[in-house]
C-alpha cells in the first residue's frame, strides 16, 4: 500500500472517530438527564455522584450499539437531541417542580423519573426532527 | 409505489401522543398513593428490644428479666468500635442489632454468631466515600433505620438496601414511633422531619423544627429544644409537626440523655429532674437528684421513676406521680446507660465493669456480675436475656449461667 493510501486510510477512521466522538458529546446530555431521573432514584448506599460519572461511558456504550445496529444519527440530530433533552428537562422542572432527590430507593420517586424521562424523550424527539423546511412553513402561517 | 404505512399516524403524531399522556401521567403522580397511612400505636412486641429506652417513651420497662445466678452465655468480639459514646444494642425477632465506625451487624441472639453486616462505605473505583454511623439502630415494622454520615437510610431484615433519605448535615437522634420515622436535620434549612417507614416519604416537615425528637407517646413527639428559641425542651403533635408547648427548663446535652414518657407525664432533666405533663408542659413536680456534669437517666414502671445519679453515687425510686421517695441506694462507680432497663422484679444498673441487679422494691443487690470488655454502656433486656454493648464485644448475660 502506497503512503497516499495509508494516510488516507488513516484519515478516513479521524474523520469516522472525530463525528462519533461528537456524537456521543450531543447525546451525553440526553443520557445524563436519564441517569440522574431514572437511575439514581434507585440508588442506595452509592456515592452521589454516581449517575454523573457514568453518563459519559453509558453514551460511548449507546453510540457504539447505534453504529452497530446501523443506526448512525448524524451529529447535527444529535447534538439537537441532547440540547432539547437538557431545555426539555428544565421546561419539566418548571411545569412539575424539581424532582426530590434527597429520597432513593422508592418506588415514587422511580416512577415519577421513568414518567418525566418519557415526557422529556418525546420533546427531544420531536425537537431533533423539526428541520429547516418546518420553520420555513411556520414562517409563512405565519405571515 | 404509494407509501404504506405501519401505523395510522405520524412519527411526530406519536411523538406527541405518548410525550402528552406521561406529562398527564406525572401531573396526575400522588405521592399519597405511595404513602402508607401514619399509625400512632407504637405496640412492642414482649420479646423485644428495638430501640434504646425499649419503647418510643423510652420507659425501659419490659415484664421479665435475669434475677440470680447471672452469667455470660455468649460473647461477640467486633472488628471495629462505635465511633460516639457507646457501643449500641437492640434485640428484635431473635437477632442481636449493633453498629460499629460505617456497619450495621446482625448477630443470633442464641448464639451470637454473625449472621450479616450492612457497610456504609461507598468507595469504589469511580470514588466515593466512606459514609460514618451517626445514631443508634432503631428496629421498626420493615427494618432497620440509621443514620449514616447525612443520610438516613432504612435496611431490612436481611441486610439488604430499602431506602435513604439525604440531608446536609448529620444527626444523632432517630426516632422511630408507629410507622413514621423522626428526625431533625438540615434540607435547605434546619427542618424537623416525619417519613413514612414503608416508602421514604414525607409526611410532614417542620421548618425552623421546635425540637430534636427524643421520645414519643400518646400522638405527642417530645425532646430538646432545637434553633434559636429560649426554650430548651418541648412538644409537637406526631400527626402534623405543629408545636404542642415548651418549656425553658435546666437540661443540657442533647444525645445522650433521653427523657422517659408513660402515662401522660415527661421525666427528665440532668441535675434536676422534671416531671413534666404531657399534655401541656406544666411541671407535676421535681426534685434536685444529680449533679452539673454527669446528668441523670431514667426509667420507668407503672409506679415508680428510677433514677441513677451517678454524680451522687446513688440510684433513687421515686413515686411518679408524687416524686416522694421511696427507697435510695448509695452505689460507687455508676454509670450512665444509654438503656437503663427495669423489669416488675428488678432494676438494673452498670456501675463500673460490672452489671448490678437490684430488688425493685426496696432496692436490695440481687446480683453483681462482671462483664467481659470495657465495661457496659448500653443495656437490651429480650426474652429473659440480659445484653451488653461493652466497648468492643456484644455480650449475651442469662440465668443460671456460670
Amino acid at each position: 500500500m502506497s503512503d497516499d493510501g495509508l494516510w488516507n486510510g488513516v484519515e478516513r477512521e479521524a474523520k469516522t472517530l472525530g463525528r462519533s466522538l461528537l456524537v456521543v458529546f450531543g447525546l451525553n446530555q440526553a443520557v445524563g438527564v436519564g441517569l440522574s431521573l431514572v437511575v439514581a432514584p434507585l440508588l442506595v448506599n452509592e456515592p452521589w455522584n454516581a449517575t454523573t460519572m457514568w453518563s459519559l461511558p453509558v453514551t460511548v456504550a449507546l453510540v457504539v450499539v447505534l453504529e452497530l445496529a446501523g443506526v448512525a444519527p448524524t451529529v447535527r440530530r444529535a447534538w439537537v437531541f441532547g440540547i432539547a433533552t437538557f431545555v426539555g428537562f428544565l421546561l419539566c422542572s418548571l411545569v412539575f417542580g424539581a424532582p426530590d432527590a434527597r429520597l432513593s430507593g422508592s418506588l415514587y420517586p422511580v416512577i415519577r423519573g421513568v414518567l418525566l424521562y418519557l415526557v422529556v424523550l418525546a420533546f427531544a424527539g420531536l425537537a431533533s426532527t423539526v428541520g429547516v423546511d418546518d420553520v420555513r412553513r411556520l414562517a409563512k402561517t405565519e405571515r | 409505489m404509494p407509501s404504506t404505512r405501519l401505523l395510522p399516524i405520524s412519527r411526530r403524531g406519536l411523538l406527541a401522543l405518548g410525550g402528552a399522556a406521561a406529562a398527564a401521567s406525572v401531573g396526575l403522580l400522588d405521592s399519597t398513593w405511595f404513602r402508607s397511612p401514619q399509625r400512632l400505636d407504637t405496640t412492642i412486641a414482649d420479646e423485644t428490644w428495638p430501640m434504646a429506652g425499649r419503647d418510643p417513651g423510652r420507659t425501659g420497662f419490659v415484664e421479665r428479666g435475669p434475677t440470680e445466678f447471672v452469667g455470660v452465655v455468649w460473647t461477640h468480639e467486633l472488628d471495629d468500635f462505635f465511633p460516639g459514646i457507646d457501643t449500641p444494642v437492640v434485640v428484635d425477632s431473635g437477632t442481636v442489632y449493633t453498629a460499629t465506625r460505617n456497619t450495621i451487624h446482625a448477630l443470633d441472639a442464641d448464639s451470637g454468631a454473625e449472621t450479616w453486616q450492612y457497610e456504609f462505605d461507598s468507595r469504589s473505583l469511580l470514588g466515593g466515600e466512606a459514609q460514618f454511623v451517626q445514631s443508634h439502630p432503631v428496629v421498626g415494622d420493615e427494618g432497620v433505620y440509621i443514620s449514616g454520615s447525612v443520610s438516613l437510610f432504612a435496611v431490612d431484615g436481611e441486610g439488604e438496601s430499602r431506602w435513604q433519605y439525604r440531608t446536609s448535615r448529620s444527626f444523632q437522634n432517630v426516632l422511630v414511633a408507629g410507622n413514621t420515622v423522626y428526625f431533625t436535620s438540615r434540607l435547605d434549612d434546619e427542618t424537623l422531619v416525619a417519613l413514612d417507614t414503608e416508602s421514604g416519604l414525607t409526611r410532614w416537615t417542620d421548618s425552623p423544627p421546635t425540637i430534636v425528637p427524643q421520645a414519643y407517646s400518646d400522638g405527642v413527639v417530645v425532646g430538646v429544644a432545637a434553633g434559636d428559641s429560649d426554650a430548651t425542651f418541648g412538644a409537637v403533635r406526631a400527626q402534623t409537626g405543629r408545636t404542642r408547648w415548651t418549656r425553658n427548663l435546666a437540661v443540657d446535652d442533647p444525645y445522650w440523655h433521653l427523657p422517659s414518657v408513660s402515662d401522660g407525664t415527661v421525666f427528665h432533666g440532668t441535675q434536676t429532674l422534671y416531671a413534666l405533663s404531657l399534655a401541656d408542659g406544666s411541671t407535676q413536680w421535681k426534685r434536685d437528684l444529680g449533679t452539673e456534669d454527669d446528668g441523670l437517666q431514667t426509667c420507668v414502671d407503672s409506679e415508680t421513676v428510677y433514677v441513677v445519679s451517678p454524680g451522687t453515687e446513688r440510684v433513687f425510686a421515686l413515686d411518679r406521680r408524687t416524686g416522694e421517695t421511696q427507697w435510695e441506694r448509695e452505689m460507687s462507680g455508676l454509670e450512665l446507660t444509654r438503656s437503663p432497663v427495669v423489669t416488675s422484679d428488678t432494676l438494673y444498673v452498670v456501675a463500673g465493669p460490672t452489671v448490678v441487679g437490684l430488688e425493685a422494691e426496696g432496692g436490695t443487690e440481687r446480683f453483681r456480675r462482671r462483664v467481659p470488655g470495657e465495661g457496659p454502656d448500653s443495656l437490651a433486656l429480650a426474652d429473659g436475656t440480659l445484653y451488653a454493648g461493652s466497648g468492643q464485644r456484644i455480650v449475651a448475660l442469662q440465668e443460671g449461667e456460670r
